[in-house]
């Protein structure tokens, strides 16, 4: 379930050099990035899971072994998927059927069967990603502000939801957007389509990204050290 | 949405109870016996599965009956039968005690529930079967303790079990959500007999695991209390 992919494992040996570097360095700024590192974990892991990692795969080999997926499927059944979607988007399906054995994050926006609400909940994983790389370096240089707090709930809030979204939209990824109808899931079925484990990738980077949010909130130029802010027993948080 | 709504609504209604109830232990007990109780019903009551009916299972059928050449040469190519197929071979392909159990689900018509879920999984993976089975039990003892708390207003009872039944539950959540997308096919994607006939069925995800894992989540902040006591036992105790 949680095997990687290549774009994956170089971007997470990228991290850990920067990790390594990171740790080494003396200066302030590398203090406040030292903390951030869980944010660039987290936008490492969604961005190789949105486009090196499996969304969906077609493994019809788990049940036949045909040299090419489309010689399984009788002919009846290919004209009505066509029939029924429309000569342009049957041929179209039908061609990403032929073509690939799996689908990353960004390869599944080609399905056409799938709902706007789909593809925009797919799409919160490297969006989110993208933004929390780009605000880290602000994140460096306003530490203790106002607005990076601010910024820090803004992840917290739009990585939970995303991370929810993605995973209530998890069934009609499965289902290529057929679910319930008999043709499509007979299709689906045949080529033995079902979720690759990118989506439970996505979702664990944005959940990272949300704790970096919690970072951004506690940190402060006068906490040089995180465990500081660790240290702080419960109840004085609480009662703050 | 309804879902995102109500854990926000949640959380903030803890916290906001927390900071402002004069008896703290009385909101946090109520809100841990609701979640179980919600839990309790999405179990049995809520549809685990949506079936399209017993009407378009007809239709299904009728179709495959109609389109029996497509399906016999479908099924030689996939290896299930070497030789051309006759309804008598199609049926000893699909005689077992799953597809029973499965077909005898699909002719009531109606939705499949937890148990249910349970009746028609439990030879084809029963990982999913143990972890409803667990998530009943915690939600079941969840609500029991928080029950016998209100009942008696002795918010120390049970301290230990509720203490751990929250580490019980994430680990059933992140159970139930690893196979949430795959519940259609009963957890088991790569058992063709279970996918064609769930296709048949026109089987889809239905939304009782979500309001499960939702109510789960509420009994896990119903503990609250059991992690954080100083922070939640400095109120007046109830005579």
């Amino acid at each position: 379930m949680f095997e990687i992919g290549f774009l994956s494992i170089i971007l997470l040996l990228l991290w850990f050099v920067v990790f390594v570097i990171v740790m080494r360095l003396p200066q302030d700024w590398a203090a406040a990035l030292r903390l951030r590192l869980v944010t660039l974990l987290g936008c490492v892991v969604a961005l190789g899971a949105y486009f090196s990692q499996a969304w969906i795969e077609f493994n019809p080999i788990e049940y036949i072994t045909p040299s090419d997926v489309l010689d399984c499927i009788p002919e009846d059944l290919l004209a009505f998927i066509v029939e029924k979607m429309g000569s342009e988007q049957g041929a179209k399906i039908l061609r990403i059927l032929a073509d690939f054995m799996q689908l990353n994050g960004w390869q599944t926006q080609v399905i056409p069967t799938y709902s706007i609400a789909t593809r925009v909940c797919t799409l919160f994983a490297p969006v989110l990603a993208f933004a929390a790389l780009l605000w880290i370096p602000f994140g460096v240089w306003l530490r203790g502000k106002k607005l990076t707090a601010m910024v820090g709930g803004l992840m917290i809030f739009l990585n939970g939801v995303g991370s929810i979204l993605l995973l209530l939209v998890l069934p009609d990824l499965d289902a290529l957007g057929m679910a319930g109808d008999f043709h499509g899931m007979l299709l689906a079925t045949l080529v033995g389509a079902h979720l690759g484990n990118g989506p439970w990738w996505a979702i664990i980077g944005m959940l990272l990204i949300a704790v970096g949010g919690v970072v951004e909130i506690m940190d402060h130029p006068d906490v040089d050290d995180f465990s500081n802010s660790i240290d702080t027993p419960v109840e004085e948080i609480w009662s703050s | 949405m309804v879902i995102l709504i109500l854990i926000s609504a949640a959380f903030v209604g803890v916290v906001f109870v927390i900071r402002h109830s004069e008896n703290n232990n009385r909101w946090l007990s109520w809100g841990g016996f609701l979640g179980s109780v919600l839990a309790l019903l999405a179990f049995f009551l809520l549809p685990w599965v949506e079936l399209g009916g017993i009407s378009a299972f007809q239709q299904n059928i009728e179709w495959i009956v109609a389109n029996f050449n497509t399906l016999d040469s479908l099924l030689i190519q996939l290896s299930l039968s070497p030789t051309s197929v006759s309804p008598e071979t199609l049926c000893s392909i699909f005689d077992d005690r799953t597809t029973y159990a499965f077909l005898s689900l699909v002719q009531k018509g109606n939705d499949f529930h937890a148990w249910q879920l349970m009746q028609a999984a439990f030879r084809v993976q029963p990982p999913l079967v143990m972890a409803l089975g667990l998530s009943l039990l915690i939600a079941l003892a969840s609500g029991l303790v928080d029950v016998w708390r209100l009942m008696t207003g002795n918010w120390q009872w049970g301290s230990r079990i509720r203490k751990y039944l929250p580490l019980c539950s994430i680990v059933v959540i992140l159970l139930l959500l690893g196979y949430f997308p795959l519940l259609d096919s009963l957890g088991a994607p790569d058992n063709l007999k279970v996918r064609l006939l769930a296709a048949l069925a026109s089987a889809k995800v239905g939304c009782g695991l979500c309001w499960m894992v939702v109510g789960m989540i509420a009994a896990i902040l119903g503990s609250i209390r059991d992690w954080l006591p100083s922070v939640v036992l400095d109120v007046v105790e109830e005579p």
